[in-house]
């Protein structure tokens, strides 16, 4: 029989995708477990995008664990609800602690210790199980953990669309030393600008801030009431991984993961002397050369060129049509394995908890959320805060200004005039509210505004009675209107895709002509 | 391979040297000047900023959720800008939702300076807390302050959870003290006044 690696392979990689996105829904589970908010916010969510996963993550939570809490049957048991939780913390590919065992990711580990110039002992016990585990099973991480080991080669599946597109489908392939150069210029600018600066394009880093600051944008405007999708967790870094993605497909597939990622490149560099290698029968080996086109480190197992940059994926045993290729372990494997699962099964972390509610997220508590944006102006500080802080289009909303000089702690008592527009695409503008004066009170000019529809507005300020520039602008968005550039950026997309459509279409019309004439 | 003349290496050295110096003055992290609040036990900022690695773990075990990750998006709503290596990093926007230093769950530690992977937060214990954890130092306004206009209040001396930082005053006016001050900023999120009276700022 058969026996496959890919499957078990693959089980692993989407386990980790997973609990990336699953660990930060787990953070603020727990989070309200704490405030005793839960039960309220599920209610009150109801079937929106957050309650949906909230309640997904509190019915994964509770597998296992009866509906009881102190004797109360149908009380969600929050103690032990708290305590699982604290088995789960970070993220897994990057930084996590798993029942309170700290794993980071050796680039992580080896920036911090690089752009400090000191190791501190937190970060040494973190690095200890993946460091061990690299240095006897090779660069396991890149095949078995990353998720750029899932992700990518799904993408790289849409070069059959480029090639229904009659789209010139290339297959370049770099020097692999490129990845060495580029975590050595890294390492060098760590230690000497103090700035650690790999994680901004690491692909397992930016995958888990995303999903944390997706995490965190989500249940936060849906703690405000907001409810829609939260296009704004899109950063820097999913833009550099689109970049990426884009390469992949069109240019050179497998490139990061081979010749780029500064993070297989320190793992490559650490598993030379690895225990665990690919092994061939030089018998039963056909020189067929199947593995060489299959390998995805664009390494040559037929002629046993693997060494440190091989992660392990088992490919190429996989594809091996005479089992020539295996993984084979040196003697010492009995004992190392030993290690390790020593070193996995940390015992889970027991806590007594005596929490107590705190006043957050109570709809009676009414300073939160407020608006508040700073700005200076000539010698003053103006300060202007809005209640409610996420203003609702037809219901008047207040803004207070308070002008300031912080040297002289005088408030500025003349003429403060106030104007709000709708911001539109293009740059347009509609004046909503015209200059007026509010109410002075206390050193304070309040005012009153109405924003008409959901929309994104410009609060402007204007103190005439200032020399010099007297005029500020403070962004405000109502509702949840997204951009204005988001519809000219839609319609841009669509028009090009549009047109790459009609040059294909018109271009196997003249293939299939061509043809028929020929036949 | 090529043979390099003694003026060639020179002059390859001395371009090599002058980019390392640049890089090494420009990529300085901007210590302390957008002056945020950091999680309880930061190191110095600029080393802060070399040790963070920027996995949101404190950010995952704070359970007052106090610890957001600074982003251009979050800081939007109190002016306030990720500057160069900024991004990504544990800040603590009081306004929002104040840090009450752990004291309400379980455990021994400060939850975020026990799971960091780093050392960026030092370990702390929950009892030496209020005497260890400099994150800010709050900034009375007496302008704005209802008590100190003749109005009596009163409500940030009652929220403040550290003793002998506030006292209060005739008229239930808040004497401040500020080597007491931890920065938690309970004080900020309780001040019933629009904008805030009192407002916790980095210390400098």
């Amino acid at each position: 029989m058969m026996r496959l690696i890919w499957p078990r392979r693959r089980a692993v990689q989407v386990l980790v995708l997973a609990s990336i996105i699953l660990f930060p829904f787990i953070a603020r589970y727990s989070h309200y477990l704490w405030a005793r908010q839960e039960t309220k916010l599920l209610e009150r969510w109801g079937n929106s995008p957050a309650g949906l996963l909230l309640r997904g993550t509190d019915a994964l939570m509770r597998v296992g664990l009866p509906m009881e809490e102190s004797g109360v049957v149908g009380r969600r048991p929050r103690k032990a609800l708290l305590v699982r939780a604290d088995h789960f913390v970070g993220s897994l590919p990057w930084s996590a602690r798993l029942f309170g065992l700290s794993l980071t990711d050796l680039l992580a580990s080896a920036e911090s210790a690089f752009a400090t110039r000191s190791l501190v002992s937190v970060l040494a016990a973190g690095a200890i199980i993946p460091l061990l585990a690299t240095l006897l099973l090779g660069r396991v991480y890149c095949g078995w953990i990353c998720p750029i080991g899932l992700l990518m080669p799904l993408i790289r599946r849409l070069r059959s669309a480029l090639a229904f597109l009659e789209l010139p489908v290339h297959d370049v392939r770099f020097w692999k030393g490129n990845k060495y150069a580029l975590l050595g210029a890294a390492a060098l600018i760590g230690l000497i600008g103090g700035l650690p600066i790999l994680h901004y394009i690491y692909p397992p880093a930016i995958l888990s801030r995303e999903a944390h600051s997706f995490a965190t944008i989500l249940f936060d405007r849906a703690e405000s009431g907001l409810f829609g999708f939260p296009w704004g967790f899109f950063s820097g870094g999913m833009i550099f991984l689109a970049v990426v993605a884009l390469v992949e497909v069109a240019v050179a597939p497998g490139f990061w993961c081979a010749t780029l990622c500064p993070g297989g490149a320190l793992y490559s560099a650490l598993s030379r002397w690895r225990l665990l290698r690919v092994k061939r029968t030089k018998s039963a080996c056909i020189d067929c050369v199947l593995c060489d086109k299959a390998c995805p480190m664009q390494l040559q197992p037929m002629t046993d060129k693997t060494g440190g940059e091989c992660d392990s994926c088992g490919v190429c045993v996989d594809v091996c049509p005479t089992k020539a290729l295996a993984f084979k372990f040196s003697r010492t494997d009995a004992a190392l394995m030993a290690l390790l699962c020593l070193g996995l099964a940390a015992p889970a972390r027991a806590h007594h908890i005596i929490g107590l509610p705190h006043y957050a997220y109570d709809e009676s508590f009414p300073q939160a959320p407020v608006l508040r944006l700073r700005e200076k102006l000539g010698p003053y500080e103006v300060i202007l805060t809005g209640y409610p802080g996420n203003p609702k289009p037809g219901e008047k909303s207040e803004l207070h200004v308070y002008v300031n000089d912080p040297a002289t702690n005088t408030p500025y008592e003349q003429q403060v005039l106030l104007e709000a527009y709708r911001m539109k695409p293009f740059g347009f503008q509609e004046k909503i509210a015209d200059a007026r004066e509010g109410l002075v009170e206390m050193g304070l000019h309040k005012f009153h505004v109405v924003y008409p529809t959901v929309a994104n507005y410009e609060v402007v300020l204007v103190l005439p009675e200032l020399d010099g520039s007297s005029t500020l602008r403070f962004p405000l968005v109502v509702g949840e209107p997204g951009s204005p550039w988001r519809d000219v950026a839609l319609f841009g997309g669509g028009f090009l895709a549009l047109l790459v459509v009609v040059r294909a279409v018109k271009i196997k019309r003249a293939r299939a002509a061509l043809k028929e004439k020929a036949a | 391979m090529k043979e390099v003349s003694r003026r060639e290496f020179l002059k390859n050295a001395a371009a090599t040297g002058a980019a390392l110096a640049a890089s090494a003055v420009l990529l300085r992290p901007a210590a302390a000047e957008t002056g945020v609040i950091r999680p309880p036990g930061a190191v110095e900022q600029g080393e802060f900023l070399s040790r963070c690695i920027r996995c949101g773990r404190c950010g995952d075990a704070c359970p007052s959720q106090a610890i957001m990750m600074f982003t251009e998006a979050n800081g939007e709503k109190f002016s306030l800008k990720p500057g160069p290596g900024d991004d990504g990093t544990p800040i603590v926007f009081p306004r929002q939702q104040a840090c009450n230093l752990c004291q309400k769950v379980s455990g021994e530690y400060l939850r975020c300076t026990e799971v960091c992977p780093t050392g960026a937060l030092t370990k702390l214990l929950k009892t030496e807390a209020a005497a260890k954890v400099k994150m800010g130092v709050a900034k009375l306004d007496k302008n704005l302050c209802y008590s100190y206009n003749s109005k009596t209040c009163g409500v940030c001396i009652r929220a403040c959870p550290i003793p002998g930082a506030m006292k209060t005053g005739p008229g239930e006016r808040p004497i401040f003290d500020e080597s007491f001050c931890v920065g938690c900023g309970l004080c900020e999120r309780s001040c019933i006044r629009y904008p805030q009276a009192i407002m916790v700022v980095a210390r400098v």
